[in-house]
């Protein structure tokens, strides 16, 4: 159950609940206060009061006189009886008795006044006919099962209110969190955009704003397309025409030549990561498998070799044993790649890079140590970021490496060694659902 | 080979087959050029190529549609360009057929280097016609190879990675011993051409996990042909 569901819940039954008590305690202050009235009354002056009615009207008069005392005080009992015993409504005398006994605690009454009419003494006797407590027990007990209904009604009510507010939230929720991972293909479902209230509206502008995404990512990813195009067109008829020219020349060595090829791979290379770092800026589908570490490692260290041996320089691979994470294969490989081939990069001809992997509790770490100079430690947190490092042709690459592993649940770390070099760290989550942002539910578009 | 092998550019990129074609003229080939797949279609009609350089991004029919008709009717050597490696577009150019690929942008000197490398590849080379190995059987020049029965035609760069590993059978190869036998030349970084080749014969031959026999990839190292399925 959800904390805005219970908390829905809670209140609608809370307050209803209140709402009960509340009445409950009202009726009671006014029972109260009309027990107060009736303690105010002077029994001697109730009693003169009967007797003028009796002296005037005679018995029917005194009979009317207490039907109007009934209507005005209807917790209040009056007996008159007179010289004889016989009380005048016909009640037995041990009804009276009994009246007079019944003892309410804090209260004036029972009272009774003597009061002589026509030479006859008449005995007024008053009781209240409740006791407060009585009341009370009177509405607490006796409707005992109200209650009863009146808790499980308004908290089943309160309940069904509560989840058709939460449900479709829930749903929503759900929804962005897919959209968030780069589904946006109808990530609401129907039967919440064709409901007529507000939270149908909120869920078909949803609905609109997924399109909406859609369309603006296909419309990025065409252009970027275009872009690769239209910027590698020229590339490739430079490097061409450097090659032709050479060749023409008699195809001298000069350094110039080496320098126009170089640059162009490198502008190549920078062109490459662009786009690669612009399409991870937005919410992409992951194409997630069980990715075995070392077979990657194995893949991406014999590339790095190839290209390091032209340069007179080594990669070495240790690993300590298994590991497989939950993982986008090519991503994390072009996010292995780029460590690789920075610390290749940055490690002086002869120098070694030391990738190894280690797989612990939960996670996976590859690090690769270069043998180059280090990074002065102020910069170290900036490594990751995108074309840190003017001049050193560092580029995007470290910083493609931080955006996958984080798109992965994982992390990239940077330290210098103490013997000199630069160890760059890279942790993924290898347990199950310990991934952190895996969409929830996999199609496996690209 | 005799004579200067001719070739065929396909790119929508007039100024870069224009200066290919020199360069490769320098080179020693006979190099035209077409700036679309129906050009093309109609050049090859006329003149017999020896080999084609293939545009994968063309406006109009793309280069692996143009590589898909050019496989239904004949083997002649494709090299395909594409754009850069994440795009994947090479293996799908190799899956259909195509003999290598080179992403732009690429170097003329490599281009000339790879054709003649295919080239080389195309020319009959000793060896009996029809060799094999357990159930498989090969026959060089239908560029076939028989399984279970079932007669598959292969292109040449499978057909090559296939004999080196039935060559060797029992034994693994590297990927760079693989590459220099069936491509005839040296392995590049971030070069899959071999593991797509590779990939293509499992698919073809049905040398998976668990037949009877099977192309085993050794992590990182290379590849092995087995005969018999591992327990």
């Amino acid at each position: 159950m959800s904390r805005l569901f219970v908390r829905i819940w809670l209140t609608f039954w809370v307050v209803l609940g209140a709402t009960f008590v509340a009445a409950l305690a009202f009726s009671y202050a006014v029972a109260v206060g009309r027990a107060q009235d009736i303690d105010r009354l002077s029994p001697r002056a109730m009693g003169q009061a009967g007797a003028q009615a009796l002296a005037t009207g005679g018995e029917e008069g005194l009979r009317l006189w207490l039907l109007g005392e009934h209507n005005r005080y209807p917790e209040l009992k009056a007996y008159v009886v007179d010289p004889t015993g016989r009380e005048l409504s016909g009640r037995r005398p041990e009804e009276v008795a009994a009246a007079l006994r019944t003892s309410l605690p804090g209260a004036r009454f029972p009272a009774e006044a003597d009061e002589a009419v026509a030479g006859r003494t008449y005995r007024f006797v008053f009781q209240r006919t409740r006791s407060l407590a009585f009341d009370l027990w009177d509405v607490l007990l006796q409707p005992w099962a109200l209650l009863v209904l009146v808790v499980a009604i308004s908290g089943a009510a309160s309940a069904l209110l509560s989840r058709h507010l939460t449900r479709p939230i829930q749903r929503l929720q759900a929804g962005a969190r897919a959209m968030a991972a780069g589904d946006l293909q109808d990530p609401i479902g129907s039967d919440l955009t064709a409901r007529r209230d507000e939270l149908g509206i909120l869920a078909r502008d949803f609905d609109h704003m997924a399109g909406r995404l859609r369309e603006l990512i296909a419309a990025r990813d065409a252009l970027l397309r275009d872009v690769s195009h239209e910027l590698r067109a020229p590339l490739a008829r430079l490097r061409a025409a450097s090659e032709l020219v050479r060749l023409k020349a008699g195809g001298p060595d000069g350094p110039l030549f080496a320098r126009i090829e170089d640059e162009v791979e490198r502008l190549d290379e920078l062109i490459g990561q662009i786009l690669r770092f612009s399409r991870l800026q937005a919410p992409l589908p992951l194409t997630i498998s069980q990715v075995d570490l070392v077979a990657l490692m194995e893949g991406a260290v014999e590339d790095a070799r190839l290209e390091a041996s032209v340069a007179g320089k080594q990669v070495l691979f240790e690993m300590a044993g298994p590991a497989v994470a939950a993982a986008d294969p090519r991503l994390l490989r072009s996010a292995v790649e780029n460590i690789l081939r920075n610390a290749v990069r940055f490690t002086p001809t002869g120098g070694a890079v030391v990738a190894t992997l280690e797989a612990r509790a939960g996670a996976a770490r590859i690090q690769v140590a270069d043998g180059g100079p280090g990074v002065p430690s102020e910069e170290l947190a900036h490594i990751f970021e995108p074309f840190h490092g003017e001049g050193t042709g560092a580029g995007l690459g470290l910083a493609i490496t931080e955006r996958v592993a984080r798109l992965h649940g994982g992390s990239v770390s940077a330290a210098n060694r103490a013997g000199g070099g630069l160890a760059v760290t890279l942790s993924l989550p290898t347990g199950d659902g310990a991934c952190g942002y895996l969409p929830p539910r996999q199609r496996g578009r690209r | 080979m005799s004579g200067s092998p001719r070739i065929l550019l396909v790119d929508d990129d007039e100024a870069l087959t224009g200066i290919l074609a020199d360069y490769l003229r320098e080179e020693g080939f006979a190099a035209d050029c077409a700036a679309d797949a129906e050009n093309a279609v109609r050049r090859s009609a006329e003149t017999t190529y020896d080999a084609l350089v293939l545009d994968v991004m063309m406006p109009g029919r793309s280069g692996l549609e143009l590589l898909k008709d050019i496989r239904r009717e004949a083997d002649t050597p494709v090299l395909m360009l594409t754009a850069r490696a994440e795009e994947l577009d090479r293996v799908l150019g190799l899956e259909l057929g195509a003999d290598d690929y080179l992403a732009k942008p690429f170097s003329p000197r490599e281009v000339a280097a790879r054709l003649r490398a295919i080239l080389r590849r195309r020319e009959p080379r000793g060896g009996p016609d029809t060799f094999g190995a357990g159930g498989l059987q090969l026959h060089r020049r239908a560029l076939a190879a028989e399984i279970g029965g079932r007669r598959v035609r292969l292109t040449v760069a499978e057909f090559l990675v296939l004999e080196a590993l039935v060559r060797s059978i029992g034994r693994m190869q590297t990927r760079a011993d693989l590459t220099e036998q069936a491509l005839g030349r040296t392995l590049q970084p971030y070069d899959r051409s071999i593991d797509t080749h590779v990939s293509n014969l499992r698919r073809k031959l049905g040398l998976d996990v668990g037949g009877a026999m099977e192309i085993r990839n050794i992590r990182g190292q290379g590849y092995i042909l087995t005969l018999d399925a591992p327990a």
